[in-house]
């Protein structure tokens, strides 16, 4: 009887220990994905509470009105088409087919489930119907209609899907999130459902493509970091192909660039050097780096549900390492989260989680969340991170990303043109990621266009365009 | 002056221990009171708000003092129950049934079913004879399904025999923990075990695979406590999990569940929508819920019995559902001391038994229900609808309860023949 | 109620239900924690509690001594082992090697594990594959250790009938043949079998005065122990008081007292105690008995009679626990021990017995009125007899009680305590009263010098029982785990 009056204790702790694990996943679970299940669109709470409730109106960081509702709670959107075009992917349609828009994901506030009892009470005694939470966001409608018009308009990017994202880098806040296509809410939704490109989808932070050259970026954090006498290391790439196992890695046009130094190399956009570079690495450290900036790791983000980047764990062979070091293969990355890569470069090497929630108000003016800016993680540390600015504002001085160059600021930049198939067609998505180096104008830009071409000739002269807007203010 | 703290003492004790009873009662009296006043006056509503105090006063204070039961189990089993009758009777207003009031029908049958265990376990001096009787009784119940069984939601463990019907896995949990504990304590190894085969394999027969993975767990932690051989344990724990391997790989739902408890929202309108309404009705609670009698409990199939957890955290927040599993979490620890305090291996195993059985399925259930494991379908013990399913918990907890008294009664002759006077024995 | 004033009403009310839901929770775990520390402080009381007896180590080649006492549960498992019940450090003892469990009414049923044996002085467990049982007194012989069964008061049964309780030889201690006088059945140097009253247990100047007990050149005061001192500090209400100046003890409340931890008194096994009143003059005017009445209860003549008073039972075993408050009686004294040396500490007690009146009639007064404290409070005053302390026969259907397996066999055995039992004379051989001289008395190990370096302060080797139901409890083990594993700390 003793040892089993002992044996009784342990399995009585096991079995509340078992317990306590399930309160525990309770809690974590609720606490970290709430939000996102309360916004599924298999949500009935908040179309129910729709008939009782006013929902709030959405607002861009000035004051622009993106959505709104008349007196019977139906969602009316704002009066300019193009506001109303550029803005869909955040606003969201009134048939909720864009999962996790603004109006489904801060629904809660939207929908007055926030609102404090005493508040409840005061509606009650007033008599008046509720009205939900009005939710203010980062972005800046204006900017993000010129930018739309731009892509929609350019002559390289038009009638190509793509995205565009433009961050503070030293807050996180998200000045644009812009998806192409894009349509008018308040349009023919069972039409545009028709429409090729799925123009549903928010490219920004759902679609995952290669990064392309831009993934170079990490790859030069990882050697400075990881690689021994990396600052005065040459790579060979004199006959403009390497081979690696039984991968050719040639260089995009096949160009020549002789010997070459790491900063050279990424002036130039050098696939040979890189692919060497993260051969000599070997994949433990490029993973590692990558996982540093956000690879395989599960955004959770407050406000956006983003896809998952990932960097491939099972690496196999140094033909798939020399691949991925330049950014192919199975490295799959959203825009946002090239954007965020170049902000960490931009904020020392710290990563700030993007934020697309300025604040709320309650419908009686009291502010009920304000912002606050919170680290991600960290990236790399400082002075790797100045060095990696140095090699990027090469590439605008006198790189591959020249037409992103805007006189009188110190812009840095990469340019990436990855290789893709669809449909068995070999396509190259062009990406450009920069940021304007100054005090006053702390902003990342991340420019990605699907089948456009290549980076530094597609994408960069629109991330001109933007920094320049960006100034102008 | 001692003697007076300790007058004190017990004076204090028996005020708290009122005073338990007491918020309960004003805790279900205010509940269905607001219920009550919902949509009009509603004399149901009102009948459960005083009977329902009454009920637990009744048992909890004078039956159990009777009995010599164990009035903390008796206070907080009544809780779960009454929980249980108010939750229906909450969901009952919005998909217009009478389950409230068929629960507390239930509930009234179970505290008859566990005063007769109570008496049972304390009347019963030789168990050779009935737990042999139990023995058939149960081999034959466990199969009966096999062959006469209705399949219900894809599992075929209902029987119906002149108009009631009857899940027999649940009665034999309740004769399980016994013959288990007595041919363990008997140092009968091939009794049991051919016998808890028996019932696995009717059970995978049947295709219930909740009940099968709460007796197989069950029983694996009673192994362990009675035997204490690692190795063993650890090798059925093996054999388990190649049997749920092999099961992943055979049956379909099988796979089907897993899938859906990886990720809900992938098949969200077909095999993933039960667990994603529970998801998004627990995630719409937060804290502190949304208030009795409102959110949309019946978005979710079977919200009166496997998901009836998920209707707790809904209504009335996350905490009070970890408050419940912290009165569960008391029912273990209470279980433990009795079985720990037992004089003979049978009383403290068929105590470990019980607790184990209904820790299991409440851990079970639980954790299905918060997507920490696969969800299986069985129910919430005491609170989840059902007749069987309250009767077979409510026999666990006589059983439990008989062994307690029968501790009472062994340490009050300890005390006397010790002439420890005021000892007061307490478990 | 409208939706919308409900609506607000239960968003309000929720807090009120989390309130008393966590009121509820904290009540519950309060209750839990209550009842768990009253438990442990009863048994910290009880020491005996979830014990059936003792086995008394006669002869072992391992660690043990002899007298020593290791402790029977209801059910458990003897071994090597140090998580069995009974641990017996032994050579020739498997790591578990006896299945045992107490029947209330055939005794201790004990079976091998595996393919150990054993014997009792009734059998070997070879020959007997259904068990063996084991009484007050049998013999174990398990590996090379010897074991005597002493059962506590309350759990003891009689040999089944038919058998006969088996004659004892005595055996000289290990090791102490030579140079010491063999151990002879010595007299039971105590205990005249005065008629003892169960209420009043003591007759009035029985007591013996302070310090005769270890009168033999032992100082007179007994040396404190903390062991000592907590047992007989809680045991506060049936407990003896003494008096230190005019050394009377007077029964307060209580007429039992713990079977083991109360020392100094006989037992009176509450079985057979009387449940009517019983005469005072009877003992008052009780002659000295001859020496065979300390044996066998005093010559009832009818079963009435017989069970009507309540013999004094030698109960105390050869343990490891001396008789620490034995009052030598004085008149008996000079009857009862033809000591071969003269005792100057009896003979003092002898001498002693006058004792101021006024300070007993105090003492007296005391105990009532600390005998009264306790029904003040409203509880109902229990009568003090004894009978009303049994077991009541209804309560014996609440007994646990195991399969054998002969499932008919029970019905024919009599309960021990029963009035049947008692009038079959085979059934009465209580196997302690006589044949139980293979080692002196514990208050005469000092003089003899034995286990001088076993005693300790009161002169018992006892060690301090974990309980029945004991081992560390988790906290003191998780702050020894951390001492020793974190704070560099360590035994």
């Amino acid at each position: 009887m003793r040892q089993k009056r002992q044996r009784f204790r342990i399995m009585a702790a096991l079995l509340i220990a078992l317990l306590a694990v399930a309160g525990a996943y309770g809690v974590y679970t609720v606490s970290t994905y709430s939000s996102r299940w309360f916004g599924n669109t298999g949500n009935t709470r908040y179309q129910e509470a729709r008939s009782t409730v006013i929902p709030g109106d959405v607002l861009d960081r000035n004051g622009v009105v993106l959505a709104s509702s008349d007196e019977s709670g139906k969602r009316i959107y704002n009066d300019d088409w193009y506001v109303r075009c550029a803005m869909v992917h955040i606003t969201g349609d009134p048939d909720r087919n864009i999962p996790n828009a603004v109006d489904s994901f801060q629904a809660s506030y939207l929908l007055g489930f926030q609102t404090s009892l005493r508040e409840r009470i005061g509606t009650l005694l007033s008599g008046d119907r509720r009205r939900g939470d009005n939710v203010i966001l980062t972005v800046d409608a204006q900017l993000q209609t010129r930018i739309a018009e731009a892509f929609a308009s350019g002559e390289d990017t038009r009638g190509r899907p793509g995205a565009v994202v433009v961050m503070n880098y030293r807050t996180g806040e998200i000045i644009t999130l812009l998806s192409i296509p894009n349509f008018d809410p308040m349009g023919d939704l069972a039409e545009i459902a028709q429409r090729p490109n799925s123009p549903f989808w928010n490219r920004a932070v759902r679609s995952v493509q290669a990064p392309g050259s831009t993934f170079k970026i990490i790859t030069s954090a990882a050697v400075l970091q990881y690689m021994p006498g990396a600052a005065n290391a040459e790579f060979d790439c004199t006959t403009g192909a390497t081979q690696v196992d039984d991968q050719i890695i040639p260089d995009y046009g096949n160009g020549h660039h002789g010997m070459v130094s790491l900063a050279d190399a990424f002036r130039v956009s050098c696939n040979n050097a890189f692919a060497q570079a993260s051969v000599r690495l070997g994949s433990k450290y490029l993973r590692r780096t990558a996982e540093d900036f956000g690879f395989n790791d599960n955004f959770l983000f407050r406000d956006l549900v983003v896809e998952n980047s990932s960097f491939p764990v099972d690496i196999a062979t140094n033909g798939e390492l020399a691949w991925s070091g330049i950014g192919q293969g199975r490295l799959l990355v959203t825009p946002l989260h090239m954007c965020m890569v170049a902000s960490a470069i931009a904020n020392e090497g710290v990563m700030m989680e993007p934020r697309l929630l300025l604040g709320v108000t309650g419908p009686t003016g009291i502010q009920r969340q304000g912002f606050t800016a919170k680290e991600y993680r960290t990236a790399c540390e400082p002075q790797y991170a100045a060095r990696i600015e140095s090699f990027m504002k090469d590439v605008v001085a006198r790189g591959t990303g020249r037409s992103a160059a805007v006189e009188g600021l110190s812009i840095a930049g990469k340019t990436g043109s990855a290789e893709s198939s669809i449909n068995n067609n070999k396509v190259t998505h062009a990406w450009f990621v920069g940021y304007i180096d100054e005090p006053e104008y702390p902003y990342a830009v991340c420019v990605f266009v699907e089948n456009g071409g290549t980076g530094g000739a597609v994408a960069a002269p629109l991330a001109k365009q933007i920094f320049a807007w960006l100034t102008e203010k | 002056m001692a003697k007076r703290r300790e007058r004190d003492d017990t004076d204090r004790r028996k005020k708290q221990e009122k005073m338990l009873v007491y918020v309960e009662m004003i805790f279900f009296f205010s509940a269905f009171l607001l219920l009550t006043l919902k949509e009009g006056w509603d004399w149901t509503g009102f009948l459960l708000a005083v009977l329902i105090p009454v009920i637990i006063y009744v048992t909890t204070v004078w039956l159990a003092g009777w009995l010599r039961a164990d009035k903390l189990l008796m206070a907080i089993v009544n809780f779960l129950c009454a929980l249980g009758v108010l939750m229906l009777h909450t969901t009952d207003r919005i998909a217009g049934f009478s389950r409230g009031i068929q629960q507390l029908g239930h509930y009234g049958l179970g505290l008859v079913v566990m005063f007769c265990c109570i008496l049972f376990v304390r009347i019963i001096r030789r168990w050779k004879w009935p737990v042999r009787i139990l023995l058939a009784l149960s081999v034959i119940l466990i199969i009966l399904p096999v062959l006469i069984g209705k399949e219900i939601n894809g599992a075929q463990n209902w029987i119906f025999i002149g108009g009631f019907s009857l899940q027999p896995s649940e009665i034999v949990k309740v004769s399980l923990g016994i013959i288990l504990s007595y041919y363990m304590s008997e140092r009968r190894f091939w009794t049991w075990f051919v016998f808890l085969a028996i019932c696995m394999g009717a059970l995978m027969l049947q295709r219930d695979l909740g009940t099968a993975l709460v007796y197989f767990t069950a029983s694996l932690i009673l192994f362990y406590a009675h035997s204490g051989n690692v190795l063993l344990t650890l090798a059925g724990l093996a054999g388990a999990s190649g049997a749920a391997v092999f099961g992943y790989h055979a049956f379909r739902h099988v796979q089907n569940r897993v899938a859906a408890w990886k990720n809900p929202w992938s098949d969200y309108h077909n095999t993933g929508y039960q667990l994603a309404q529970t998801l998004i009705a627990i995630a719409s609670a937060g804290l502190t819920g949304v208030g009795l009698g409102l959110g949309s409990p019946c978005d979710i199939p079977y919200y009166f019995t496997d998901f009836i957890f998920a209707i707790i955290c809904e209504q009335f927040g996350l905490l009070f559902g970890i408050f419940t599993m912290v009165l569960y979490a008391i029912i273990i620890l209470r279980g433990m001391s009795i079985a720990i305090h037992t004089r003979y291996s049978f009383y403290g195993l068929l105590a470990m038994a019980v607790t184990a059985l209904l820790g299991m399925q409440t851990f079970i259930i639980i954790g299905g229900v918060l997507k920490l494991i696969p969800l299986t379908g069985i129910t919430l013990p005491f609170v989840s609808y059902g007749g069987t399913s309250m009767l077979s918990c409510m026999a666990l907890i006589g059983l439990l309860q008989g062994v307690s008294s029968i501790n009472q009664d062994e340490m009050k002759y300890d005390s006397q023949i010790s002439c420890a006077e005021e000892a007061q024995p307490a478990v | 109620m409208p939706a919308e004033i409900y609506e607000v009403v239960a968003l309000a009310a929720r807090f009120w239900f989390l309130l008393l839901m966590g009121l509820i929770v904290w009540y519950s775990y309060r209750w839990y924690a209550r009842e768990r520390r009253a438990r442990k402080r009863l048994l910290d009381e009880l020491p005996d509690a979830g014990f059936v007896g003792e086995f008394v180590v006669m002869r072992s080649t391992g660690k043990f001594k002899q007298g020593d006492a290791l402790h029977v549960p209801f059910e458990g498992t003897l071994g090597m082992l140090f998580d069995n019940d009974i641990v017996l450090d032994a050579s020739g003892v498997a790591p578990r090697h006896i299945h045992f469990r107490y029947d209330r009414k055939r005794g201790l049923k004990m079976l091998p594990i595996k393919q150990n044996n054993f014997c009792t002085d009734r059998g070997s467990s070879e020959d007997s594959p259904a068990g063996l049982f084991a009484v007050h007194g049998t013999r174990l012989y398990v590996g090379d250790c010897e074991l005597r069964l002493r059962m506590f008061e309350g759990y003891e049964v009689n040999p089944p009938p038919g058998e006969t309780a088996p004659v004892y030889v005595p055996i000289p201690p290990v090791g102490q043949e030579a140079g010491l006088p063999p151990a002879a059945p010595a007299p039971i140097p105590y205990g005249p079998a005065a008629p003892v009253q169960a209420d009043g247990y003591r007759p009035a100047g029985y007591a013996a005065p302070a310090g005769s007990f270890y009168g033999r050149g032992i100082p007179a005061e007994p040396p404190a122990s903390p062991y000592g001192r907590r047992i007989r500090g809680r045991f506060s209400t049936g407990r003896v008081e003494t008096s230190p100046t005019d050394g009377e003890s007077v029964q307060t409340a209580n007429p039992y007292r713990s079977r083991r931890t109360v020392y100094g008194f006989k037992r009176v096994s509450p079985d057979r105690a009387v449940s009517g009143t019983p005469e005072p003059q009877v003992q008052e005017a009780a002659p000295p008995q001859a020496e065979e009445t300390v044996v066998k209860p005093t010559a009832p003549t009818a079963p009435g009679e017989r069970s009507a008073c309540a013999p004094v039972r030698d109960d105390t075993l050869q343990t490891a626990e001396p008789i620490r408050q034995e009052k030598t009686p004085p008149a008996a004294e000079t009857v009862h021990t033809p000591a071969p040396e003269p005792e100057p500490a009896a003979s003092a007690s002898s001498a002693k017995p006058v004792q101021p009146k006024a300070s007993r009639a105090e003492a007296i007064q005391r105990a009532a009125a600390s005998a009264d404290a306790a029904p003040a409070k409203g509880r109902t005053p229990e009568p003090r007899s004894a009978a009303h302390r049994l077991p009541a026969a209804e309560d014996e259907l609440f007994q646990p009680l195991m399969d054998e397996d002969d499932w008919d066999s029970w019905e024919e055995i009599p309960a021990p305590h029963t009035p049947a039992a008692l009038q079959q004379p085979q059934n009465n051989n209580d196997p302690d009263e006589e044949d139980w001289p293979y080692l002196s008395r514990p208050d005469q190990w000092r003089t003899e010098g034995l286990f001088a370096d076993l005693l300790d302060d009161d002169g018992t080797d006892a060690a301090q029982p974990g309980g029945a139901y004991g081992s560390r409890d988790m906290g003191t083990t998780a702050r020894r785990m951390l001492s020793r594993y974190f704070k560099g700390g360590g035994r």
